[in-house]
């Protein structure tokens, strides 16, 4: 279960479509379970979570780096439009995906 | 410290000894008086926000003297992303209020007085930019709110500073002495005043030898000595002592302004930032206006958010939501809100390095974003008015809702569709009423009309950064006129 730090960075949250800190705290609860750590707003994790509340994705323009990573902007993960009640579970698949 | 906690910020206000006047009467305890404290918790979601992971990216910067994380209010823009960074926290901190949160000045503020002491120093070989560094590392290890006061009573308006028949209805020197001077004077529409740690004056309009006494600026205690603020009545203001929460409007936030009068206030040569250099005085105006005029495209944007959602609401509480002029005006005020942020966004983004290092907005947009502000927040609440419907100011007090003869007949008259409880449409009225025509009507309606200056001041600054001369030679071109 080594190497897997998940950071989970916010966007500023200035016109959010949606309800990051309630997403964040699922993806958590989720992973968390699952034996990974949870950080937040730093690049240090092993994996990125990109969290911006709309399509403007200021939490990858601002911090953007190379490590391995999932963009949800607004209801987009990946730049894919999803429906909002499968937000977590597109994130968490993800995350699994890139670990599991 | 770097960032102060929320409870951190109040009790650091507790500890300043401010001489106030509120009707009359001499305050006790700023921090706890019905009236005031609205006003102080609006300050303090600066601080709450500033420790919430989903925000810090908008709500905190990294301090270019330091490498610390501060709060944005504390920092100099070193960058277009830092501009357009600001923009958004003033969006979302208007969201979280529905009021002035009044830390913008001492922001705005800060970033002029930067640029142009450090250009003063470098024509003139005098040390204010030390002096000022000085005093920002200060403000940001302390995580102050620090006032930005430029506005002086100004009297005979079609007169100059020294030209009026009383010398303090602008803020001068009056004594100068081997450790520092002493000033007199007042600043009016002081926002948040009574909120702040520190008071940064400035000269309010650009000046001439003449007014050489008139072209001071300094840093001062809140509570100096020789300091009085007399607070500024709101519309509604009394509704605070009644005790109620759905009168208010908005019962947990709010905003103010007070006149700050210097009764021969003594100011060490230390934090002087200006003195007689009259030739700046000018480019110290403009550059502050300049930011400020960018900080209503978000800040207004953010109330607005509020009140179109109040208005949504409104209609959805009265059962007139499918009603297509109803989703019309709805939509336009949603355009207004936008434009204008779009106003504040496009200054940001198109901002210019100063010679100091920080970053200045675009004038010409920043000027077109408050001319709008000037304009959009009035037709915005002239809609919320419109689709809200009369009752916003007919309606009966909370107290007759909760009278045991009576309430039962408020329930039944004033209720809406059947799901929705008189009491929660009486309450979305009520914040209505508070942005349009309470205690948040003036920030969100005059405040926007004469706030970083009346309207004609940024017509002036159209005129001159709107380079008529090339549209003409455009023009020219086109049409065939031979060039010179």
């Amino acid at each position: 279960m080594e190497n897997r730090r998940i950071s989970i960075v916010f966007c500023g949250g200035c016109n959010p479509r949606i309800d990051r800190g309630n997403v964040a705290l699922q993806i958590q609860a989720i992973l968390v379970a699952r034996g990974y750590q949870i950080g937040y707003n730093s690049l240090d994790g092993d994996f990125v979570i990109y969290m911006s509340g709309c399509t403007v994705n200021c939490a990858l323009k601002y911090n953007l780096n190379n490590q391995p990573s999932v963009v949800v902007a607004a209801t987009s993960v990946d730049a894919v439009a999803i429906d909002e009640g499968e937000l977590v579970s597109e994130i968490v698949m993800k995350v699994r995906d890139y670990f599991e | 410290m770097s960032l102060k906690t929320a409870q951190q910020y109040e009790e650091s206000l507790r500890k300043l000894n401010l001489k106030v006047y509120l009707q009359g009467e001499l305050v006790k305890n700023c921090v706890d008086h019905p009236i005031i404290r609205p006003s102080m918790n609006s300050v303090k979601m600066t601080y709450e926000l500033a420790q919430d992971p989903q925000y810090a990216d908008l709500m905190t910067a990294t301090s270019h003297l330091t490498g610390k994380k501060i709060n944005r209010f504390c920092h100099l823009h070193q960058s277009t992303e830092d501009l357009v960074k600001k923009v958004k926290m003033q969006r979302l901190l208007g969201q979280k209020t529905a009021a002035c949160f009044q830390r913008c000045v001492g922001m705005d503020a800060i970033n002029a007085v930067d640029s142009v002491t450090f250009e003063m120093d470098k024509k003139l070989g005098t040390t204010y930019h030390d002096r000022f560094t000085k005093f920002l590392l200060q403000m940001q290890e302390e995580d102050w709110t620090v006032d930005g006061a430029m506005t002086d009573p100004k009297g005979d308006r079609s007169l100059s500073p020294s030209k009026q028949i009383d010398p303090d209805l602008y803020v001068h020197v009056v004594e100068k002495r081997e450790d520092g001077i002493v000033v007199c004077g007042a600043k009016a529409h002081q926002t948040g005043a009574l909120n702040s740690h520190m008071i940064l004056v400035m000269p309010t309009i650009a000046m001439v030898k003449e007014d050489a006494d008139y072209a001071v600026s300094f840093v001062a205690p809140a509570d100096a000595e020789g300091i009085l603020y007399i607070y500024g009545r709101q519309s509604c203001d009394t509704r605070k002592l009644e005790g109620g929460d759905i009168d208010v409007g908005n019962k947990q936030f709010g905003g103010h302004e007070a006149l700050m009068v210097f009764d021969h206030v003594f100011i060490p040569w230390e934090n002087v930032l200006m003195c007689g250099e009259y030739e700046f005085s000018g480019a110290l105006v403009e550059r502050f206006a300049g930011y400020h005029r960018q900080s209503y495209g978000g800040c207004k944007v953010g109330v607005g958010d509020v009140l179109i959602g109040a208005t949504a609401l409104a209609a959805d509480y009265n059962g007139a939501a499918k009603a297509s002029h109803v989703k019309d005006k709805l939509i336009e005020m949603m355009h207004l809100n936008e434009t204008l942020y779009a106003c504040g966004i496009a200054c940001s983004a198109e901002g210019y390095k100063t010679a100091s290092g920080n970053y200045m907005i675009d004038l010409l947009l920043a000027n077109v974003c408050k001319q709008n502000v000037t304009r959009f927040p009035y037709e915005i609440a002239r809609l919320a008015e419109d689709v809200a419907g009369g009752l916003m100011v007919t309606m009966p007090s909370e107290k007759d809702l909760l009278n045991p003869e009576i309430g039962k007949v408020v329930e039944k008259y004033f209720r809406g569709i059947g799901a929705i409880p008189t009491e929660h449409r009486m309450r979305i009225l009520r914040l209505i009423e508070n942005i349009t025509l309470g205690t948040a009507a003036v920030g969100y309606r005059t405040e926007s009309m004469h706030g970083a200056g009346s309207p004609q001041a940024q017509r002036i600054m159209i005129a001159r950064q709107g380079n008529l001369e090339q549209k003409k030679e455009l023009a020219k071109v086109i049409a065939g006129i031979p060039q010179k």
